[in-house]
């Protein structure tokens, strides 16, 4: 078993997790179910291969441009902004139009999946000259005779400064604790003349964001698009409930969660693969049974509902 | 002459009563508002099969001509009977406030249980204990597994509230683990065959070899599973218990619901369902075995069934035709060349998205805005009557004010001038005052009426 190439694929894993996760949180904290994080994620997938092509297709041995691979961090943050869009068109479904949440949601992870697919193939001849998208970008940095990659430290810790920032941000400011509010009790919030549309736009558009994050890093991750993200955005959905809607306790469950599977991947001999691939599954719903005897989170209150005036 | 009289007026209550009471007004309105988005989806699909250079009259030509071919016509029934059964099986849990997702899940643990199933009863000279009709000992046995997997969900929402979206998707990678190790490794593998899992002998299968499909046995299940669910919630009060627990959960606590019972129920059914589409899924088709996964992925058969119930509305019987339409794009995708494999994908996640914001279009008043949009560009007389008549009404308003304060003071001066004016007497006066305020009553009543439209 090497101990380095877990580490290095737990990291990356962990950051995709807790990246869908928390931007599951900030939709879920202005009461808006996000369900189309799967969605979102693939579109992030897609602008990352697209952008990956455009910048340092060249080097990686197809067409597009050569700017090396140490600029991988612009294609991330271009296809994190262009998925905003994403998140925009479902901003329009649930706050402008208050369409059925879960509805508008699986309706995004629906088109990010076929449109997904029907890209790949015709995008990937025009902008790589391959017969598919793929990853532009290989890996940089290695460290010593390892197989850890610096360029995942490098992305590990600046994501970990930012959701850390994120997280004293949303606990200590006014902004963050308004934003809180608004998932508990909208009409409480709008009484103290909190203006609850914008903050539901913030919301929607920074979880776009850190969707479309989350899904380049997949992206980086892997070699080849195949118009999913192989469901891990349901899985970001799920440990961001087990995190309880907390930040801290998000990005510790995605941690662990990471590395349980990164082990579990591992070929040990004399043990299906696929049966060892089952026990993180199995060990995050023991761990969220246990909690659950100890009452330990509850989801922001008026998640799922409208907040509309004339209700009032 | 009377009596034709009589059944031509009864007739006319009768269609007038079910085209304009509002209930089924608004029923026929979302109907039209889902076939007008389906359409122009699949418009919008066609022109981005177009910008990528394909035909899109050859592959509006291919969707509605190529299921019907006789080599396909089985497998697009039996794929309708599929979406049909997910978006059932969806359908339930959703009316009970439910979100299973855990369908996929539910499907592969039923799946493994036909094969392990049929394993024990194939003796070995290759005939089954059962003969022809073990099938119903499969759908029992396999609508049974698919209840375990859905009441472990749950009971876990129900009593130690571990959300059911969270707990399905774990499970769902649990199960599929699970299978994938049993079909390739364990005691459900093949060792002829390294694509599928172990066969399931066809007197425990839908497939029929002489027909060359199960088609049959899987539209025949889709019918009676959607006639039941529709029975179950449009005439029994348990039926009617579970959609009000979806649909206010504190409101039917209030009234002495036993919520538990009914949010379990509900897990249940739709699990059973879901054991039913694997018997559809697995069983129907020439292979009669469960596809060793090629990538780690869970069946997406759950999924479909999510937007096929989201798009029916969670109506049984509106899941039969939009099952048939999704069924159209579906088969298309799977043998439609020149045209690539997921042209078919695309058309389906567009639709998908189509109908999906057809809440939208009901949302910002689509008939409205026509309306007044064409009320303003076409100026044709009844436009412009109508037009002239909310302009002026204020005018008008004031007009009546003035012509009633008038006639007051020509009555007022009749008691004076010893009740006559010129030639009209008091009497004639009166009544003449009196019809004209009844006049002006009605026009506004017109009005208030016309506007409240």
């Amino acid at each position: 078993m090497d101990f380095t190439s877990i580490l290095n694929m737990a990291l990356l894993f962990s950051l995709i997790l807790g990246l869908g996760a928390i931007s599951g949180f900030f939709s879920e904290r202005v009461g808006i179910v996000n369900i189309g994080i799967n969605g979102m994620m693939t579109f992030g997938a897609l602008f990352y291969c697209i952008y990956g092509g455009l910048i340092n297709g060249g080097n990686a041995g197809y067409k597009g441009g050569m700017a090396g691979d140490g600029t991988f961090l612009i294609p991330m943050l271009l296809s994190s902004v262009t998925t905003i869009i994403v998140g925009l068109l479902f901003g329009f479904a649930v706050i402008k139009l208050k369409a059925d949440h879960i509805i508008a949601g699986t309706a995004i992870n629906l088109l990010g999946a076929s449109l997904g697919i029907f890209l790949n193939s015709s995008l990937g001849f025009s902008i790589l000259g391959v017969e598919e998208l793929r990853n532009s970008y290989t890996q940089i940095l290695k460290v010593g005779e390892t197989n850890l990659f610096g360029s995942t430290l490098i992305l590990f810790f600046l994501i970990g400064i930012i959701v850390l920032g994120i997280w004293l941000f949303m606990k200590y400011t006014k902004f963050g604790l308004r934003f809180t509010s608004i998932g508990e009790n909208p009409y409480a919030a709008d009484v103290q003349g909190i203006n609850v549309i914008k903050y539901q736009w913030i919301g929607l558009i920074v979880s776009a964001a850190i969707a479309g994050l989350a899904g380049s890093i997949f992206m980086y991750n892997s070699t080849s698009f195949r118009g999913d993200v192989d469901s891990l955005g349901f899985l970001s959905l799920a440990i961001m409930i087990a995190g309880a809607w907390r930040i801290p306790l998000i990005s510790l469950v995605s941690i662990v969660f990471a590395f349980l599977v990164s082990i579990s991947k591992q070929t040990i001999p004399n043990v299906n693969s696929d049966l060892l691939l089952i026990l993180p599954y199995a060990f995050t719903l023991l761990s969220l049974i246990v909690f659950s005897f100890f009452n330990f989170g509850n989801a922001p209150k008026h998640v799922g509902q409208h907040f509309s005036h004339e209700k009032v | 002459m009377k009596n034709s009289n009589q059944i031509q007026n009864k007739l006319k209550y009768a269609s007038d009563s079910f085209f304009y009471n509002n209930k089924n007004r608004s029923l026929i309105k979302q109907i039209g508002f889902v076939m007008l988005f389906i359409l122009g989806s699949l418009f919008v699909s066609l022109i981005i099969i177009q910008m990528l250079g394909y035909n899109m009259i050859d592959a509006l030509n291919a969707i509605f001509t190529r299921p019907f071919q006789s080599f396909l016509i089985k497998d697009f029934i039996t794929n309708i009977a599929i979406l049909g059964l997910s978006g059932l099986a969806f359908s339930v849990a959703y009316k009970a406030g439910i979100f299973n997702i855990g369908i996929s899940g539910q499907m592969v643990a039923s799946g493994l249980s036909i094969v392990a199933l049929s394993q024990a009863l194939t003796k070995e000279n290759g005939e089954t204990t059962t003969g022809p009709g073990g099938i119903i000992i499969v759908v029992i046995v396999a609508m049974l597994t698919g209840m375990f997997v859905s009441m472990i969900i749950g009971a876990l929402k129900v009593y130690l509230r571990v959300h059911e979206v969270v707990s399905s998707i774990l499970l769902n990678w649990i199960i599929f683990f699970l299978a994938k190790w049993l079909i390739v490794e364990g005691p459900l593998m093949n060792p002829n065959d390294s694509l599928y899992s172990s066969g399931i002998h066809e007197d425990l299968a839908f497939y029929d070899s002489g027909m060359l499909s199960g088609f049959v046995g899987a539209l025949v299940s889709l019918l009676v599973v959607a006639i039941i669910i529709w029975a179950v919630f449009k005439f029994t009060i348990f039926g009617k218990q579970m959609s009000y627990v979806g649909k206010s959960l504190t409101a039917s606590k209030y009234s002495g619901f036993k919520i538990n019972e009914l949010q379990l129920s509900a897990f249940a059914i739709s699990g059973a369902i879901s054991g039913i589409l694997a018997c559809v899924v697995y069983t129907a088709n020439a292979t009669k075995a469960m596809p060793v996964p090629l990538v780690n992925m869970v069946p997406l058969e759950g999924f479909n069934g999510i937007a096929i119930g989201l798009i029916a509305f969670s109506n049984p019987i509106a899941i039969l035709p939009v099952s048939f339409i999704m069924a159209l794009f579906s088969t298309t995708a799977l043998a439609a060349p020149p045209f690539p494999n997921s042209m078919g994908n695309l058309i389906l996640g567009l639709v998908m998205y189509g109908t999906s914001i057809f809440a939208l279009a009901y949302k910002i008043q689509l008939m409205t805005r026509i309306r007044t949009f064409l009320s303003k560009k076409l100026n044709n007389d009844f436009t412009k009557k109508w037009d002239e008549r909310v302009k002026n009404k204020n005018k008008f308003l004031k007009a009546l004010d003035v012509k009633l304060s008038d006639l007051k003071i020509d009555l007022f001066s009749v008691k004076i001038k010893d009740e006559k004016i010129g030639n009209t007497t008091k009497e004639e006066l009166i009544e003449k005052y009196l019809n004209e305020k009844n006049q002006l009553k009605n026009n506004l009543n017109t009005i208030v009426e016309l506007e409240e439209e």
